[in-house]
């Protein structure tokens, strides 16, 4: 319980300082858990073994949700659902327009497979122009938990009412469990919310992470009051499970609102994977506290497919939950709820 | 009792033996669970941010810039009291926090032990 104090650095070099208190945790989370599985059969010592996978084959992404309500059938019968971009306003420049007008010198040429857009150098680059597809499809997130504590995160249309986003964003182990109230804002642009803001309770993932908290099934989605349909007015993006060849030589976009610059501004920056597994993907691009979430997509002609939902930073490499095909059911029945 | 000597005799030879293969495979025991049991901390690690006129700092958002073993990528934001909590801070070891209050960022080191579970956080 004796606080000490270590002496620390700020951004401009100066001191400050740092207290730690220490606690003897009177049921700490390990207790938590193993209250909590007690009488279900399950191993007690699988919470402490990181990406352990206490479920049974297949179940990890078996849908869970907060809310009871009306739900689509899941029919996959295809690894493609192409997103839209509404053309409904005069500002609907497509990104190509909007964007290379201000970066005319990197426009590539014409490629049947082309990315957002390469940028030379490691920065993220800020979004001005969030009322454009794809931009305007992006979401900021403001969480409350079911603890009352806040947070940020990052998410993106998927169809008029349907937000897909990391499972920790909607489901907070820590924090008891499925969020309390999430406030959506597509297209934030500080203190502008060119499409207004929806406020909801009704949230999903999977097993695999409400039950386990795996980092492989790190993924969920928001659904939207009915009477506030943003992706009318701003499109959404399309979804897509893509290989191993291809996303190696694909150029990753990824777009969301980062705490270090407020949580307000939307920050853009894409590079090649730097490694796949079978449900992860890792990448360099820079990220954030705030960028959970995002959209990790790739543009293929005109058409923007989402591959992955940025979840992870480290100093390894950032990362993503991969859309594969059991994702990519649950984002479709998602996407249904909100259509 | 010649025989009953005789066994606390032959006794006194094993058990020094007894004893020390008995501290090696204790040893080797807590080694092992230490390998694959990491210790994990309470969780999630609670804090209050204080401004530099002592009073608590609301709506800074403060999030995870290095940490030991990764993190999820969610910014948690104070609220009136300066009070914050965040997760995946479950293992002891060095961490770099980022606080951002109204636009000025700061960064804190911090090496957490595996008892910690509380950070009061002076800008």
């Amino acid at each position: 319980m004796k606080p000490k104090t270590l002496p620390q650095k700020n951004g401009n070099g100066h001191h400050a300082e740092v207290e730690t208190l220490t606690e003897s945790p009177s049921l700490g989370s390990e207790k938590l858990i193993k209250a909590a599985l007690s009488g279900t059969g399950m191993e007690t010592e699988m919470e402490e073994v990181e990406g352990f996978v206490a479920l049974k084959p297949g179940e990890g992404d078996k849908e869970t949700y907060a809310r009871v309500g009306t739900e689509g059938a899941a029919e996959a019968d295809t690894l493609e659902d192409p997103g839209m971009e509404t053309p409904i306003t005069d500002q609907n420049l497509t990104l190509k327009e909007a964007f290379f007008a201000s970066y005319p010198e990197l426009e590539p040429s014409a490629a049947k497979v082309i990315t957002e857009v390469i940028i030379g150098t490691d920065d993220r680059t800020r979004i001005l122009t969030t009322t454009v597809y794809p931009w305007r499809a992006v979401c900021a997130l403001r969480i409350t938990a079911q603890n009352n504590s806040q947070w940020i995160g990052t998410g993106w249309l998927v169809s008029p009412r349907t937000v897909i986003t990391a499972g920790h964003c909607v489901f907070m182990h820590d924090q008891g469990g499925w969020a309390k109230r999430i406030e959506v804002i597509p297209g934030m642009n500080d203190a502008s919310r060119p499409y207004g803001s929806g406020v909801t309770s009704v949230v999903r993932s999977v097993q695999g992470w409400t039950n386990s908290k795996n980092r492989d099934f790190d993924y969920g989605a928001i659904i939207l009051p009915a009477n506030y349909r943003p992706g009318d007015v701003t499109g959404y993006f399309g979804y897509s499970v893509k290989d191993n060849s291809f996303l190696s030589n694909a150029t990753l976009n990824l777009s969301g609102y980062p705490g270090d610059k407020g949580g307000a501004q939307q920050w853009f920056m894409a590079r090649r994977a730097k490694s796949l597994s079978s449900r992860v993907i890792t990448y360099d691009i820079d990220t954030m506290g705030g960028q959970s979430g995002a959209p990790v997509w790739v543009k293929i002609g005109d058409q923007r497919y989402c591959v992955g939902i940025h979840t992870n930073g480290h100093s390894s490499g950032n990362s993503a939950t991969r859309i594969v095909q059991p994702v990519f059911d649950n984002i479709k029945a998602w996407k249904a709820m909100g259509m | 009792m010649e025989s009953n000597g005789h066994v606390r005799l032959h006794f006194k030879k094993i058990a020094p033996g007894i004893l020390v293969l008995s501290f090696i495979c204790l040893l080797l025991l807590t080694e092992c669970k230490r390998k694959t049991k990491p210790v994990h901390m309470s969780a999630p690690v609670k804090g209050i941010i204080i401004g530099s006129n002592g009073q608590p700092v609301a709506n800074a958002v403060v999030m995870i810039e290095e940490s030991p073993g990764g993190h999820t990528d969610i910014a948690s934001v104070t609220n009136a009291q300066g009070e914050f909590e965040l997760n995946d801070m479950d293992e002891p070891g060095k961490y770099v926090l980022m606080i951002n209050n109204n636009g000025n960022l700061q960064h804190k080191e911090v090496v957490l032990q595996a008892t910690d579970s509380v950070l009061n956080i002076k800008l």
